[in-house]
């Protein structure tokens, strides 16, 4: 059999050209490893206040704690609508507290932060918690004698 | 002699030879491409994107507004007597979600944050109050949102008010 003149070894093996293929899996692995923020204890998945034209700064402080007051799930709302507005837990990086045990916990990050004169209290709470869920944390402010505190909301809010 | 790497033209995919293969290689052809093994880094790669996609959770921008509690120990300072603004929120609306801005002593009412920006820049512009020093409380009933009350507290420092505070609430 005469041997073709264009596939001078034989006939032509199929092969997919995987190439550009990992070109770009490999800028997609790379944009997510930057760009990737793990889940962090002191940010729980909460819904922010949305104020209009907000007044927001992304401080970034080094001596800082971050009170999270957590509200119930839509689930645990749905069976029982009491729930609805109350705060289920407050938290300082991932540890439930009580209203009383606030007091202590602050002036125990406010001894173990870098800078103790420049710490400050970062109020991050759900949009759809009552104020009165959060006057306890401004009481145990007031009790622990700081008077820095930062109020967390969306960088973008309503018009 | 010294075996010569065979040239991969541009369009060419190139694939790892296994050692049988590149014996019978030789045989035929004389040499064979010599390629690192890329197949299991492929495939850790695509095991690792396939963790940060399904993975990854971008967070929301965020940011602080700044705010200070009165200091309980040091010296006194007089302040000179300024009639305070008192901003009174209600929950109004379906399931209490909404709010009622209002100014306490007087029958004055907002329907969103903008008005109340309005009037408390309106208040310091007819005062000649440059540098807010008009204390501004806010005196939210209990069961009113935390996002309203931090919609009225942003009003205040928007309106460049310095003493924006806080009021225990009342029921």
């Amino acid at each position: 059999m005469a041997k073709s003149a264009v596939y001078k070894q034989g006939p032509a093996q199929m092969a997919v050209n995987m190439t550009p293929m990992i070109d770009c899996v490999f800028q997609l692995l790379i944009f997510f490893m930057l760009t990737t923020q793990m889940a962090s204890k002191d940010f729980p998945n909460i819904e922010l206040p949305r104020p209009a034209h907000p007044q927001v700064k992304d401080y970034k402080e080094t001596s800082r704690a971050i009170v999270n007051v957590i509200p119930y799930s839509a689930a645990e709302i749905r069976k029982d609508e009491s729930l609805m507005g109350m705060a289920m837990a407050y938290t300082i990086k991932g540890q439930v507290l009580n209203p009383e045990e606030l007091v202590s916990a602050l002036l125990n990050a406010q001894r173990t932060c870098q800078k103790p004169e420049e710490f400050v209290v970062e109020i991050r709470a759900d949009k759809r918690v009552q104020y009165s869920e959060i006057e306890p944390v401004l009481q145990a402010l007031k009790d622990a004698e700081l008077s820095k505190m930062h109020i967390t909301a969306m960088q973008k809010g309503q018009e | 002699m010294a075996r010569s790497p065979k040239k991969v033209s541009g369009d060419e995919t190139v694939h790892y030879v296994s050692a049988r293969r590149e014996r019978e290689g030789r045989k035929k052809h004389g040499s064979v491409a010599i390629q690192p093994p890329l197949t299991p880094m492929i495939d850790i790669v695509f095991q690792l994107l396939l963790f940060f996609l399904l993975a990854c959770q971008f967070r929301t921008a965020e940011g602080q507004i700044p705010a200070n509690l009165p200091k309980v120990s040091g010296q006194k300072v007089t302040i000179k007597a300024l009639d305070p603004i008192r901003i009174k929120l209600s929950a109004a609306g379906p399931k209490r979600m909404g709010v009622t801005i209002g100014i306490k002593g007087t029958n004055l009412t907002f329907a969103s944050g903008n008005e109340l920006y309005g009037y408390l820049k309106k208040i310091k512009d007819r005062y000649g109050d440059k540098e807010g020093k008009r204390p501004v409380y806010i005196l939210p009933l209990g069961d009113v949102h935390w996002g309203h009350v931090v919609n009225a507290f942003n009003q205040g420092i928007r309106a460049k008010y310095k003493n924006v505070g806080f009021a225990p609430s009342e029921q």
